[in-house]
């Protein structure tokens, strides 16, 4: 690492670029300065899911884009109130066009905020975010639409195939062992068990089945 | 006849590093320690035990990035020099320590290994180790998984398909290159998946992929046979869950084999304890100290004060962890084939890194494993996950759910505070690429050599290694300067492209030094 500490130092001189086969970028290339865009100059609202129950939002919108709907909130005699982020429920239904979310819930964003972490509440969810202002009048007017993203499902699935079918008591011990809870228990010491687990790898944000990045942490 | 089956996959992966614009760079010595600690030792096990014709079954996954750097001429040499400067020390430790017999012993004992290195490296292979598994993947014994392009984490890239086929493409072509066939098997990086996933492996001919343990057990409708069973995918792509028990026995910091005390010490290398001057000249990083791999202590206990390693006493250990890993085995394969009502089938996926790098004698301990299930003992057999495949004529059909098997099991490692910048240029860069892919579907010339070399710089930043550095606070000025590297760089081609005045120079330069990937083929990204 020091030895990056000195290129710097250097650089504050004068670098000479060697201009050998392997030399291709000389000294610049792991110590320059790079400035890497603000913004990219397009509308736009990226979803990504993080975990069953929260998602990452970040959005970019254009200064034009803002200022048009600026100007219609003002033309239609309402009034800015603040910018908002609506997460809608879209589960299980076809072709949303903003008006038909099983449910919606909106977050007020702060100044100069870029993204968001959004607790979703529950697993197993399709949703959808919007971007958008909120006037006084309580009217929304939309900046920019999120992908569509699902969340996970956390625990066994309800469904069953017809052609693969145990019991549920066959299903619990199956669960139990493959999650690593050893052998020889009841399948009812199991469900217990199994239900147990998943409720401390939520509230400790702990990990139940993945020990590698931790180890993978020590190898670097 | 058997009762089941066990697979080992070992994955093995480093982030793409090659600085020849410095004599020596820290960050190369990722790739170095890993030749000399884990893909040697890897190699020389390999070779023992297809010579001695033992009846096994093992699987390794190759990233990309990995496979370009062994392929690499600059970093082949600079390994020698590398190696042989290790071995020059080792000579110079004999000599130091004569009056010590103990030390001079393990002295002796680095010497060797050192010795055998540079004769399995040099006169073996000839300073290419994909010969090594070039030869493993024609035994039978050895199914060669390949890893997504870059090692990127693929559900950070969910919502653009065509960034997905970019890594996954890379991926079989590199394979296809080396080893003259389709590969069978993808590594997810990160073991991260989403549904949906399948449908691109599919699309590239990929046929089975590895998951954590809750991409399966979550899976919809309900799996029958827990982890114990492939399944497939709606698209005909079988996919495999992590054994927990397994994993545990040797991942585990508390509970596994690893941390056994009488195995060397990770932590105690004559590169911080000898004076500097001495070591100095055999260190990687100029004027910083840093590992030489020549460590004489073993772990001892939860102390400082370590005590010296005693190789015989740690084989003989590592000998007993493999016959407790091999009886623990037998127990959950009797068990579950009583109750399963089909032969089991364990999963346990590892990096391989973690064998002879991390744990010392992991390497060890593995051949042991792998000898002594062969010899003693008839309740499973050692197999590749296609094997598995044939024994059964149904599988069921599930769509696992969206997983990894980073820390909490899903995507929040590459996707929190300290890394969530990438992503707003990450994705900017592929509607870049798919937008000059769609404007020039047919491009040739240095028109087609930037558009292809665009393709690298966008891979090149999308390495999870990145991210996860930042998380993890480990190497983050490097993770952050080389990801930003890569998008500078890029927006810079691409304004060029479109600006239509490509500096040929400029570029010729820069594929100089990121010099991997000659398939990297841009219209892979079309989206129209």
């Amino acid at each position: 690492m020091e030895k990056r500490d000195e290129k710097v130092n250097l650089k504050n001189g004068e670098i000479q670029i060697e201009a050998s086969k392997y030399e291709p970028f000389g000294d610049e290339h792991i110590t320059r300065e790079i400035k890497l865009p603000s913004s990219y100059g397009k509308d736009r609202l990226v979803a990504m899911v993080r975990d069953p129950w929260w998602i990452h939002a970040y959005w970019e919108i254009t200064a034009q884009k803002e200022k048009a709907i600026r100007d219609e909130i003002e033309r239609t005699g309402k009034h800015f109130e603040k910018a908002i982020l609506r997460i809608y429920d879209i589960t299980g239904v076809k072709d949303f066009d903003g008006k038909n979310a099983n449910s919606f819930f909106d977050i007020t964003l702060e100044n100069m905020a870029r993204n968001w972490y959004v607790d979703i509440g529950a697993p197993g969810k399709r949703l959808c975010v919007d971007i958008g202002i909120m006037t006084r009048e309580g009217v929304f007017y939309l900046l920019a639409r999120s992908n569509i993203v699902t969340t996970p499902r956390f625990g066994m699935s309800d469904i069953l195939d017809a052609a693969w079918m145990l019991s549920e008591e066959e299903y619990w011990w199956l669960f139990g062992v493959s999650g690593g809870f050893g052998v020889g228990k009841s399948s009812m010491e199991m469900r217990e068990l199994f239900q147990k687990q998943l409720k401390e790898w939520v509230s400790s944000g702990g990990m139940l089945f993945s020990l590698s990045s931790q180890m993978l942490a020590q190898k670097r | 006849m058997e009762k089941g089956y066990l697979a080992f996959v070992l994955h093995a992966h480093l982030p793409f590093v090659r600085h020849p614009e410095h004599d020596s760079f820290l960050e190369e010595s990722w790739f170095y320690e890993g030749i000399t600690e884990t893909y040697i030792p890897l190699i020389k096990m390999l070779d023992s035990l297809i010579d001695e014709g033992v009846d096994f079954g093992l699987t390794i996954s190759l990233s990309p990035t990995l496979i370009a750097m062994m392929e690499d001429e600059l970093l082949n040499n600079r390994y020698r020099k590398k190696l042989e400067g290790l071995l020059e020390l080792s000579y110079k430790e004999i000599e130091r320590t004569k009056f010590d017999p103990r030390l001079n012993n393990l002295a002796k004992m680095y010497n060797n290994i050192f010795k055998e290195s540079l004769h399995i490296y040099v006169d073996k292979y000839h300073c290419r180790l994909m010969n090594a598994f070039k030869k493993f993947d024609a035994s039978g014994k050895v199914e060669i998984m390949i890893c997504a392009g870059t090692h990127g984490f693929l559900p950070n890239m969910e919502m653009y398909p065509q960034a997905v086929r970019g890594q996954v493409k890379i991926a079989v072509d590199t394979y296809r290159r080396i080893f003259g066939h389709s590969p069978k098997g993808m590594w997810l990086p990160e073991c991260g998946y989403y549904p949906g996933l399948d449908n691109i492996l599919k699309e590239f001919a990929v046929r089975f992929f590895i998951l954590d343990t809750h991409g399966i057990l979550f899976a919809e409708p309900r799996p029958r046979f827990g982890v114990y069973n492939p399944y497939y995918c709606k698209s005909g792509v079988a996919a495999y869950g992590r054994d927990i028990e397994s994993s545990k026995a040797v991942w585990s910091a508390v509970e596994g084999y690893p941390g056994d005390f009488s195995y060397r010490e990770f932590y105690r290398d004559i590169g911080y304890d000898l004076e500097y001057d001495y070591v100095k000249p055999y260190l990687n990083c100029g004027t910083g100290r840093m590992n030489t791999g020549i460590k004489y202590h073993k772990i001892t206990g939860r102390t400082d004060h370590k005590e010296l390693y005693d190789p015989e006493a740690a084989r003989q250990t590592a000998a007993s962890h493999a016959g407790n890993f091999m009886f623990n085995r037998e127990k959950q394969i009797e068990y579950l084939f009583a109750k399963l009502g089909r032969k089991p089938m364990i999963i346990a996926p590892y990096d391989a890194e973690l064998y002879g790098h991390w744990w010392f004698e992991g390497i060890d301990w593995l051949n042991f494993v792998i000898r002594k299930t062969c010899y003693d003992q008839k309740v499973f057999k050692l197999i590749t996950p296609p094997e598995y495949l044939k024994k059964y004529d149904k599988f069921q059909v599930i769509t696992p759910s969206f997983s990894s098997w980073g820390w909490k099991g899903y995507s929040e490692v590459w996707l929190e505070g300290s890394n969530d910048w990438i992503n707003p240029h990450l994705h900017m860069l592929i509607e870049r690429m798919s937008e000059l892919a769609n404007r020039f579907p047919r491009a040739e010339g240095d028109l087609e050599k930037a558009l292809n070399h665009l393709v690298r710089e966008l891979l090149l930043a999308q390495s999870s290694d990145w991210p996860f550095m930042m998380k993890t606070n480990i190497f983050t000025d490097y993770a952050c300067q080389r990801v930003k590297d890569h998008i500078d760089r890029f927006n810079t081609l691409y304004d060029m492209i479109k600006g239509n005045r490509i500096d040929m120079n400029w570029l010729n330069r820069r594929m100089q030094q990121y010099n991997l990937f000659p398939e990297a083929d841009y219209r892979v990204y079309k989206t129209e």
